[in-house]
């Protein structure tokens, strides 16, 4: 997710916006908004074209055909996010054959807009609602406190125990993962206490 | 640092400017509260709009929630607390109805004043007299108006909570024109260009920001697009009509081009650079962005500054986005007030966080009206939502003049000294 490369340069964010878009627009990287509210994803090209490829044999044998067309238009476009159904046409992608297997699968997905599609990844639902849940498991932790903040040890601690308890969930999620997701999107900043480090609710709704 | 200025610009080696913008700028990275000077508070309600004369930089009209209008005497000191003095008022309820959304000076002389308020009225008013000159029925709910301070038309932009943007002359005393285009229910901020007398910017509830050109029939010449980006240091791929532009959207399909987006919320603050060139808005999705709109206008406009997680916007009230004085300080700085209370200072070209002023650690008390001064003055007033109005300034020691620094040989230093010559800073 983007908010952990944010994490990962505290210091200058509109770094990370603009050498994402120019990695982007040299076909290094590809970005991936599927929810706006749960914010940008990034991959890079490499892994999302072996995803590509090796989902390519699973479904119907025109669709085949369809996956290269569309690893062909995505490699042309690669700083798009979104596309339309003109734009599939432009590359010979039908409404029958290659988007309906597009979507099945789940390179495509559908947007508010009629005609308009998302590019994706299959199962990006889950890695979402993974990166969803954590948040909303740190938020509340914070939230219940008298003043919006805790010793990061302390977080560390009921962590643990939530990853034992909530182990379907949860089970692999690493503590700095969710720490730099949280910090990286905004929802909670870090400060300095004779005890070590402590974090603190930034009131971000949602 | 500051004395290897003082050095050149004895010597002649450096533009006297220059030291000047760097002890300016200086004090701009020490803001605080103010110990000194206070203002009584006389709002009950919100402090929403605050703005300064233009000629003088002394006189500042504050306009409330509670419909009540203050104008200050900024030089004036009262008494050892050094507490402004209100010249003139206009107690609530007799000049508008409901609280004030909006006002400016009229920006050519002290003469008048132009007041936008939530009774759906926008009042002209006489400063001598304090008499309303002229009313002009809205019709909705006025969130913002703009006048414009290059342009020889006295029109007056009026955002209200109507999809079409009102022009009101002033010489004629009746509506211009109006400006349709935008299709969310409420046009939330407005601002003309400082330096083209016939472009204007608005942000709405459809989450665009719409540039004007009134001369024009079909006036609205672009909606920014957020999408519309240019990353630094790529040449980008070029179309088949030779122009340099990357496209994140095929612009040829006409059921997208209606779901442009400048911000993913309602556009509620607007505020141009002086240089005309660029223009920053901000939205209810807690984003800043800053666009770069030399023509022409369909590419590279949004230019990807990230302002960092801090900033929290929800509201719909047209948000006071206020840049420090152009040639008073370098890196220009972004004021922006969050609505956690804090007032967050940026470098507006790259987006850097410099400063967070809070009044206090733990109160929430949201800061509505913002302005600066003017060149010449360190110093940024904020209203805030319990009436009360806060002056910032540079910090003491940021203030000393600089040629105490340069004195040699002082006597050794004794604890009586420090104490006498504090007495006596504080005095002065």
């Amino acid at each position: 997710m983007i908010s952990h490369l944010h994490a990962l340069f505290p210091s200058d964010p509109t770094f990370i916006d603009r050498e994402l878009q120019r990695v982007a627009e040299q076909g290094l990287v590809r970005k991936m908004v599927v929810n706006q509210n749960a914010g940008d994803m990034v991959i890079e090209s490499k892994d999302y074209f072996r995803i590509l490829r090796g989902m390519k044999h699973t479904g119907k044998a025109s669709s085949v055909e369809a996956f290269d067309k569309f690893e062909g238009l995505l490699k042309s476009k690669p700083a798009v996010t979104r596309l339309a159904k003109e734009d599939l046409a432009e590359a010979a992608i039908t409404e029958e054959e290659g988007i309906r297997d597009l979507l099945s699968v789940g390179f495509l997905v559908l947007s508010g807009i009629p005609g308009v599609y998302l590019i994706s990844i299959p199962n990006v639902g889950s890695f979402l609602k993974l990166a969803f849940r954590t948040r909303k498991w740190m938020v509340n932790i914070l939230a219940k406190t008298k003043w919006k903040e805790m010793l990061e040890k302390l977080i560390h601690e009921r962590w643990d125990a939530n990853v034992k308890a909530r182990w379907r969930e949860f089970r692999g999620v690493r503590f700095d993962w969710v720490m730099m997701e949280v910090k990286g999107g905004g929802w909670c900043e870090p400060f300095g206490t004779p005890g070590g480090r402590g974090w603190k609710l930034t009131g971000k709704k949602e | 640092m500051l004395s290897s200025y003082l050095f050149t610009r004895e010597s002649g080696l450096t533009n006297p400017r220059e030291l000047r913008s760097a002890q300016l700028s200086r004090q701009y990275s020490t803001l605080v509260l103010s110990d000194k000077r206070y203002f009584p508070t006389r709002h009950s309600g919100t402090v929403n709009a605050l703005a300064v004369d233009h000629v003088a930089n002394r006189y500042m009209i504050s306009g409330g929630s509670d419909s009540r209008i203050s104008i200050w005497d900024l030089n004036s000191r009262e008494g050892l607390r050094h507490r402004y003095e209100i010249v003139a008022g206009i107690p609530p309820k007799k000049g508008h109805k409901y609280g004030i959304s909006g006002i400016s000076w009229w920006p050519f002389d002290n003469g008048m004043f132009i007041t936008g308020s939530f009774d759906e009225t926008i009042k002209v008013w006489d400063t001598e007299a304090l008499e309303e000159v002229y009313k002009f029925e809205m019709g909705a709910r006025v969130n913002a108006h703009d006048i414009s301070s290059v342009a020889e038309h006295c029109l007056v932009a009026c955002a209200a909570d109507y999809t079409a943007i009102r022009l009101v002359d002033l010489r004629s005393s009746g509506a211009a024109q109006m400006l349709s285009s935008h299709e969310g229910t409420t046009v939330n901020s407005i601002k003309w260009s400082p330096t083209d007398p016939f472009m204007l910017a608005s942000g709405g509830s459809d989450g665009t920001v719409r540039l004007w050109d009134i001369r024009h029939s079909d006036a609205c010449l672009t909606v920014l697009n957020l999408e519309n980006t240019i990353g630094k240091g790529v040449i980008g791929s070029v179309n088949n009509d030779s122009s340099l532009r990357t496209e994140s959207f095929s612009s040829s399909s006409t059921a997208a081009f209606s779901q442009v987006k400048s911000h993913r919320g309602v556009v509620n603050g607007l505020v141009w650079l002086e240089n005309g060139k660029k223009l920053v808005s901000t939205g209810t999705d807690e984003m800043i962005r800053v666009w770069d709109l030399t023509p022409p206008f369909t590419r590279d406009t949004n230019t990807l500054v990230n302002f960092g997680p801090l900033v929290r916007n929800r509201y719909l009230q047209c948000i006071n986005l206020v840049l420090s004085p152009v040639r008073d300080c370098v890196p220009q700085l972004l004021f922006f007030p969050s609505d956690t209370g804090d007032i967050l200072v940026f470098q507006v070209l790259t987006g850097i966080l410099v400063r967070r002023l809070a009044v206090s650690l733990n109160t929430r008390k949201r800061t509505c009206g913002l302005v600066c001064r003017g060149s010449e003055y360190v110093e940024l007033f904020s209203g805030n939502s319990d009436g009360d109005i806060i002056l910032w300034e540079a910090e003491q020691s940021a203030r000393m003049p600089l040629e105490k620094k340069y004195t040699a040989n002082l006597p050794p230093k004794n604890i009586l000294t420090e104490i006498y010559k504090g007495l006596e800073m504080e005095i002065n």
